[in-house]
């Protein structure tokens, strides 16, 4: 039984695409293997009957000229040097995102929420603390500078 | 012999003066001279209802500039002084209270009762010029305010 690999270098060896050290192993396993020898010859004559028969397609440019064709359209469908730019621009993306997160965590860090005994505590700036322990209210704290006034608007949610 | 036990006595008794009258500085630092206000905001005419006072000019201004409502009543005021550690319970209406606490440093905690249930408690510095006004919404688009600010300075 002779294996796949031994079948592709039988193949190569007729064509004569084998090394030469190869090929001289392949002539030494030919002169005691006979299935060797008949895998051969039957390729051998798939190979003659195919040059017999088989049908020229004639192109009507020139080899060269249809090769290089095939050559340019090649080198257009391949992805021109992106990978060096995208590596440029993700740079700014990497710091982006954990950027993005600081600001985040920094504007979680001035208004606090903490639950102490189910009552829920607003720590604002300068100071300022402001707890709206009824579930049906709610307040909310704006300052106006130029009035020298801080507000707590406390809705009951009774409209 | 007698001269000088005489000017030890005195000595002695000025400096117990000096210590007793440097306590009560000490003490009217701490405190807290406060005004609690409490107003009535409506765009409409002013009710008849003698009780009501126009509100001063200038804090009249100071709601207009941030508020919608143009016209403001006064239904109540009330001065109170807080010594630090300490609260007082103020009854500006029969519908609302204001307890203000003392924190020390002229930081004050201030609760808002609205029919007995506390709505919300502020804490903040409180400082002479400043207004802290807690507001809420009234029926017919009319609001109440209730303001405090220090007056001792």
């Amino acid at each position: 039984m002779i294996d796949q690999e031994t079948t592709l270098k039988l193949q190569a060896y007729l064509d004569g695409e084998l090394p030469a050290p190869d090929a001289e192993r392949m002539a030494d396993l030919l002169e005691h293997d006979s299935g060797a020898q008949a895998l051969l010859g039957e390729l051998r004559a798939i190979k003659a009957a195919l040059n017999g028969n088989e049908t020229e397609h004639k192109v009507p440019e020139s080899r060269e000229f249809y090769w290089s064709k095939i050559a340019r359209e090649i080198e257009r469908q391949e992805p021109a040097t992106l990978l060096p730019q995208a590596g440029r621009t993700v740079w700014w993306l990497r710091l982006l995102v954990p950027a993005g997160a600081v600001a985040l965590l920094a504007l979680a860090f001035t208004v606090v929420l903490w639950p102490p005994s189910g009552r829920s505590w607003v720590a604002l700036a300068d100071g300022h603390e402001i707890e709206t322990p009824e579930e049906e209210t709610s307040s909310f704290t704006f300052r106006s500078e130029r009035e020298g006034m801080t507000v707590v608007w406390v809705d009951t949610h009774r409209n | 012999m007698k001269r000088v036990s005489s000017a030890s006595q005195f000595a002695l008794e000025a400096i117990v003066v000096f210590l007793f009258c440097l306590a009560a500085v000490k003490a009217g630092n701490d405190e807290l001279k406060l005004q609690a206000t409490l107003i009535w905001g409506t765009n409409g005419t002013k009710p008849k209802d003698p009780g009501l006072k126009d509100v001063e000019p200038e804090t009249a201004k100071k709601l207009r500039g941030v508020f919608k409502w143009k016209n403001y009543y006064e239904v109540g005021r009330t001065n109170l002084t807080v010594a630090v550690g300490t609260g007082k319970m103020v009854t500006m209406s029969p519908k609302c209270e204001v307890s203000v606490q003392n924190l020390g440093k002229s930081k004050v905690a201030v609760e808002l009762y609205g029919e007995g249930k506390m709505l919300v408690q502020k804490r903040q510095p409180i400082t002479a010029g400043e207004l802290l006004v807690l507001a809420g919404d009234d029926k017919n688009d009319t609001a109440w305010f209730v303001i405090l600010n220090r007056i001792d300075r």
